[in-house]
């Protein structure tokens, strides 16, 4: 080893020395330096990754088909009870919508309502790490995706955010990621915080409602909601059920970890809100 | 002496051989992250990089492994957008350590390369989870080394698989 690091091996370390030195610098002040070369590198990728991604989801359905008849047959009782339940909900939902509509006409108010626009997306890959927790999906900015656009699953709960895009993929944070950052809300109160990630919640597969105000009344079950402030994303998107409530160290701000409503492990297709509208 | 170290030098910088360990390395990156990625294990997904950089050092030596080393760690940070550069550094210091197995001249290479490998997994995860701890929001020790175990325990596996690969690669390709 000595004579190795006499002959060559010390320029070698300088070289990786220096090499590791200018690329973590350059991450650091300019952060979309090497953005070009990736989004390439996962153009050449994404065909791969389809064709894994195929042959890991036959794999899936196997696995449940071979192992998932119990569980599906209990699962289909649980599903027509939740039916029933709603059509009831429905009924008195509609009583309700029409005494809305009456008093709205009354008092001369517009109808509240909120349009979004809907892009449909496949996920073709997970996390490549273990240290976060994030999506590839199959579409990008020629099909009109932008960073910062919220990203839903079929039943409307938010999964995450676009924070990557190149011309036929992007990559979705999703809301357990330690880099999460969404403006959110307890749904009855209406205290406003900022859903932020942390490793340590991530690994029990939740997230962390922060600088909640010291006066913020939370109870477990409650249902935690985009906020919409500062109209990046849009409001009353489904984050997911507080689990736990807590007051920092500081005892200047409390905190509520977050279970997701969506279920962030199986999810195949997602839909990217690519437009919203909200009137209220 | 000369001729024959010239000779053995010719072999190990035949381009053929490089291609070889190339395409492996991208195959395995393909299964582990592509397909073993979907089905994470106690959280954590396989990352069997260190220890293929560790493969490639017993079996081509210090100089040659600590290049290697640099060339994938400097890969695959491009492909993360410039982040995780300590891999490029890490791979120079795997590829020195791990090609002392080659001066060693071993009958059988299986051991050394899985003795090689698990180390530089082990490395890496110790490495990995001290910039989590420093690093990462809300980073606790067990939370770290439930994570970086995890996968060092996955990529351990997945390495055995592995390992056979990088072996074929060297004995027939090696005379180019």
């Amino acid at each position: 080893m000595k004579q190795f690091l006499r002959d060559n091996g010390i320029w070698i370390l300088i070289v990786a020395l220096v090499l590791t030195g200018v690329i973590s610098l350059a991450t650091v002040f300019v952060p979309n330096l090497f953005a070009p070369v990736t989004h390439a590198l996962g153009v050449v990728a994404t065909p791969f990754r389809a064709a894994a991604s195929f042959c890991a989801e036959e794999v899936q359905a196997f696995q449940q088909r071979i192992g998932g008849y119990d569980a599906m047959e209990q699962k289909i009782a649980e599903l027509e009870q939740q039916v029933a339940d709603l059509e009831a909900q429905r009924r008195n939902a509609e009583a309700a919508l029409e005494e809305n509509q009456r008093l709205r006409d009354l008092l001369g108010l517009e109808q509240a309502h909120a349009d979004f626009t809907y892009a449909s997306v496949y996920v073709t890959a997970r996390s490549s790490t273990s240290w976060n927790r994030t999506l590839t999906i199959n579409k990008g900015s020629s099909d009109g995706l932008q960073n910062q656009m919220c990203v839903v699953n079929p039943k409307g709960e938010l999964v995450g955010v676009v924070t990557d895009v190149a011309s036929n993929w992007a990559t979705v944070t999703t809301l357990i990621d330690p880099e999460i950052s969404v403006g959110a809300a307890i749904h009855r109160t209406g205290d406003a915080g900022v859903l932020t990630g942390d490793l340590d919640a991530m690994t029990q597969g939740l997230c962390r409602l922060s600088y909640l105000s010291n006066e913020a009344a939370m109870e477990q079950g409650d249902t935690v909601v985009t906020s919409g402030l500062g109209g990046v994303y849009p409001a009353g998107l489904v984050v997911g059920t507080v689990t736990e409530e807590g007051t920092t160290p500081s005892g200047m701000e409390r905190y509520a970890m977050v279970e997701p409503a969506a279920e962030l492990d199986g999810l195949r297709q997602v839909f990217v809100i690519t437009a919203f509208d909200v009137a209220e | 002496m000369y001729r024959a170290k010239s000779s053995l030098y010719d072999q190990r910088s035949n381009v053929f051989l490089w291609l070889g360990y190339a395409a492996a390395l991208l195959l395995v990156l393909l299964i582990t992250r592509e397909g073993f990625g979907r089905f994470p294990l106690w959280g954590s997904v396989p990352d069997c990089v260190p220890a293929v950089i560790a493969f490639v050092a017993v079996l081509e030596g210090r100089f040659f492994g600590s290049v290697y080393g640099i060339g994938v760690g400097l890969w695959v940070t491009l492909l993360h957008g410039g982040h995780g550069a300590g891999l490029i550094l890490l791979g120079a210091l795997i590829g020195m350590v791990a090609g002392g197995w080659y001066e060693r001249k071993p009958r059988r290479l299986f051991g050394p390369c899985m003795m090689s490998g698990a180390l530089a997994l082990v490395t890496a995860a110790v490495v990995r989870s001290l910039a989590a701890l420093c690093f990462a929001p809300g980073a606790t020790l067990s939370a770290v080394v439930r994570i970086a175990g995890g996968e060092a325990l996955y990529s351990l596996l997945l390495a055995l698989p592995a390992c056979p690969l990088f072996l074929f690669v060297h004995r027939h390709m090696r005379n180019g």
